[in-house]
C-alpha cells in the first residue's frame, strides 16, 4: 500500500518529541520560546547524543553534568558548542544553526541561564 | 574500531603507574604532535564558522541558507545565481569536500520519510535526513535498508555524495540501494533520474560529491525490516585470514579491527535472527575503550622487543572473555556511537587483494615502529555500477586507517597511502588521500564520463571549491 503524506506525521512525530524534552524541563526556557528550526535541531540533532546514556555527552538539563562544564560561564559554552571541544564535534553537527539558534539551545540543552552563571567570557 | 567494545575494562592498565610496566618509559611520539591547529575561531557577534566533525576542516560561508522545500530551494538557487555554493550534510567527511567561501547550503531541513511502498519494497525519503532517524522510522513502516555503515550521524544525501557503506560481500553501499533520485542543479531546476530515465546522470548522482546538484529526494530499496545477531570476539589474525573466504560465505557482515602491533584481531560477525528471537546483549559496550588502549600503549612504550612484548601481552590479556552479543533490530545492530575523535584514510582496493594490502600495512607498522594503537578496519562490499562508488565494476575490500584529532595523522597515512596505490586502491570521497585527477582517472573506469555530466549540469562550476576544482583536474581553466 502506499503511504503519503509520511513527512508530515514524521515531522509532527519530531517535534512533539522534542516539545517533551522541553516540556521535562525545569529549565529557564520553555518550548514556546524555541522556533520550529530550534526545536527540529534540538529533536532531531543534539538529542541523538544529549538525550541518550552512553555517548558521554551531559543529559539535557541535567544540572550536576552541566555545571562543571559551565565552570568558565555561558559564553564559554557557546564557544565550545561552535568550534567543538571534546567528544562533542563543532555546531554540534548542525548545518543551518546560526548564533542566535546555537544560544538557545545550549540554554535548553543546559539548562542554565547566562545570568546564573560567572560572567567570563573567554573561553 | 575498538571502542565500539569494552575490550580493557577489566585489565590491569588503569593501575600502571606513570612509569609504565617494566619500568618502561613513554612511548616516542616521534614527531607527532597534535595535528595543524585550525583557524576557525569563534567570536561571538562575528561571522560564524562552519566547521567538520573532525575538526580538520573549515570555513567561513558568506551566506548560509537552509531550504525546508525544493520550491525554496530552487528559488534561492536561482537567485544566488552568480556565486559558488556546497551543500552540506552532517560535516561528517574529513576530506575538504563541503568548505566554501561563497553560499552553504545544508539539507538538514529538507528531512523524513515522504512515502513508503511495502508490497514494492521501497521508501521515498527527503535528502537531509539523518541516518539514525531513517532506521527507526522505516522500521514503523516494517521496513530497512539491506545495510548500514558503521556510524549513522550522517544525512542520506551525504552518505550516498560519497558511497558510504558498510560491511558484507553480498551487500552493496548506500548509493547501490538507491532506484531514483531528485537533484536541484544549480540553476535552480530539479530533475529526476534513474536507471530509465538520464541514466547517465544516475550513474554519476549516486556518488557525485555534491558537485552536480542539491539531493532532494531519494527512492531506496528496501527490504522487510529484521534483526540481526552481533558477536565480537578477539582472535588471532592468521587465523582469521586463513579463514577468510568462509568468513565472506558464511557470515551475511564480516568485518575485523586489526590491531597494530599485536597478532590480533577483534572480529566482527553479524547475522540474521528470527523476528520472534528475544533482544539479547551480551557484554558492555564503551565508545570510548579506545583511549584506554592509547593510555596501555603509551605508558608501555613501544620500545624493541620488552615494549612491544608488553603490549601485545596487554592485549591478550584484555581480550580474554571479553566477547559480546548484541541482537535487535538491523538499523540498531549495525551502527555504533563513535564518540572519539579521529581522521580516517580509506581504500578500497579489489576484494581479492585485500589480506595481502592489510599484511603489508601492518609488516610496515612494525617495521618503521609507526606510535599508532587505532585498530586497523577491514570490510567487503559488493560491486556496483555507479560511476565513482569505490565498488564500481568491482567488488570491494575497504581499509581503513585512522589517528586521534589530537595526535598529527600526515606521517602515519603518507607512510601507508603507497601501499593502498600499490594495490589500486581508490580512495573514500569522504576521507583523508592525496590523489589528483590523473590518478582517479586511472582507478575508475568512468571518471571521464562523470566529469563529462557534471560539465553539462554545472558548466560555470558553481558547485566546485578548491578541493574539487583540483580534484578534477579543472585547475587553470575557467572553473580554477
Amino acid at each position: 500500500m502506499l503511504v503519503t503524506s509520511v513527512y508530515t506525521q514524521f515531522f509532527r512525530y519530531l517535534t512533539l518529541l522534542a516539545a517533551g524534552l522541553i516540556g521535562s524541563f525545569s529549565a529557564p526556557v520553555q518550548a514556546a520560546e524555541l522556533t520550529a528550526r530550534e526545536a527540529y535541531a534540538l529533536g532531531q540533532i543534539c538529542s541523538y547524543c544529549h538525550a541518550r546514556t552512553g555517548t558521554t555527552a551531559p543529559i539535557i538539563a541535567d544540572t550536576q553534568q552541566w555545571q562543571r562544564r559551565a565552570e568558565n560561564g555561558f559564553e564559554a559554552l557557546v564557544h565550545n558548542t561552535v568550534v567543538g571541544i571534546g567528544n562533542m564535534p563543532p555546531l554540534g553537527t548542525c548545518g543551518y544553526c546560526t548564533e542566535t539558534e546555537i544560544r538557545n539551545l545550549v540554554k535548553v540543552i543546559s539548562g542554565l541561564t547566562p545570568e546564573a552563571l560567572p560572567q567570563n567570557s573567554t573561553p | 574500531m575498538i571502542n565500539r567494545r569494552n575490550l580493557i575494562k577489566k585489565s590491569f592498565i588503569g593501575s600502571l603507574g606513570t612509569g609504565g610496566l617494566l619500568g618502561l618509559s613513554a612511548c616516542e611520539k616521534s614527531s607527532m604532535g597534535p595535528a595543524a591547529p585550525l583557524s576557525y575561531e569563534f567570536t561571538a557577534g562575528k561571522p560564524m564558522p562552519w566547521i567538520n566533525w573532525a575538526k580538520n576542516q573549515g570555513c567561513f560561508p558568506a551566506k548560509r541558507i537552509a531550504p525546508q522545500s525544493e520550491d525554496e530551494l530552487c528559488e534561492l538557487l536561482k537567485a544566488n545565481h552568480s556565486s559558488r555554493m556546497r551543500p552540506v550534510g552532517a560535516g561528517h567527511s574529513f576530506s575538504a569536500i563541503v568548505p566554501t567561501e561563497g553560499t552553504l547550503i545544508s539539507t538538514d531541513l529538507l528531512n523524513g520519510i515522504i512515502s513508503t511502498d511495502s508490497q514494492a519494497n521501497t521508501a521515498r525519503v527527503w535528502g537531509g535526513t539523518r541516518l539514525h532517524q531513517l532506521g527507526p522510522a522505516l522500521d514503523s513502516y516494517g521496513l530497512a535498508l539491506t545495510n548500514w555503515p558503521d556510524i549513522n550521524y550522517q544525512t542520506l544525501a551525504g552518505a550516498i555524495s560519497t558511497s558510504t557503506h558498510g560491511s558484507g560481500a553480498a551487500l552493496g553501499s548506500l548509493s547501490s540501494m538507491v532506484n531514483e533520485l531528485t537533484i536541484a542543479t544549480p540553476a535552480g531546476e530539479l530533475i529526476t533520474c534513474s536507471a530509465s530515465t538520464r541514466p547517465e546522470l544516475f550513474n554519476a548522482a549516486r556518488c557525485g560529491l555534491g558537485a552536480l546538484g542539491i539531493i532532494t529526494q531519494v527512492n531506496l530499496d528496501t527490504t522487510a525490516a529484521f534483526n540481526l545477531a552481533q558477536t565480537t570476539a578477539v582472535e588471532p589474525l592468521a587465523d582469521v585470514l586463513n579463514n577468510i573466504d568462509q568468513e565472506k560465505e558464511r557470515n551475511r557482515h564480516f568485518e575485523f579491527l586489526a590491531f597494530p602491533h599485536t597478532s590480533q584481531a577483534l572480529v566482527v560477525r553479524t547475522n540474521p535472527i528470527d523476528a520472534a528471537a528475544p533482544i539479547t546483549t551480551f557484554g558492555e559496550e564503551d565508545p570510548t575503550a579506545i583511549y584506554q588502549i592509547r593510555e596501555a600503549y603509551q605508558k608501555l612504550g613501544i620500545l624493541p622487543l620488552v615494549g612491544e612484548y608488553a603490549y601485545q601481552k596487554v592485549i591478550d590479556f584484555a581480550a580474554d572473555g571479553a566477547e559480546t552479543l548484541t541482537s535487535g533490530p538491523s538499523y540498531s545492530v549495525l551502527t555504533h556511537d563513535r564518540v572519539v575523535p579521529f581522521r580516517e584514510m580509506e581504500y578500497t582496493v579489489p576484494a581479492d587483494a585485500g589480506p595481502a594490502c592489510l599484511e603489508e600495512i601492518l609488516s610496515r607498522i612494525a617495521r618503521k615502529k609507526i606510535p599508532v594503537i587505532f585498530p586497523i578496519e577491514y570490510r567487503y562490499t559488493q560491486q556496483d555500477n555507479i560511476w565513482l562508488s569505490m565498488f564500481c565494476e568491482q567488488a570491494g575490500c575497504s581499509i581503513s586507517i585512522h589517528q586521534f584529532a589530537d595526535e598529527d595523522y600526515r606521517e602515519y597515512f603518507a607512510e601507508i597511502e603507497p601501499i593502498f596505490r600499490k594495490y589500486a586502491g581508490r580512495p573514500h570521497w569522504g576521507k583523508l588521500h592525496t590523489l589528483g585527477s590523473q590518478a582517479l582517472s586511472e582507478l575508475y573506469p568512468h571518471w571521464a564520463d562523470f566529469l563529462a555530466v557534471r560539465n553539462s549540469i554545472d558548466p560555470a562550476g558553481r558547485l566546485l571549491n578548491e578541493h574539487l576544482t583540483e580534484l578534477f583536474g579543472l585547475t587553470g581553466n575557467a572553473h580554477g
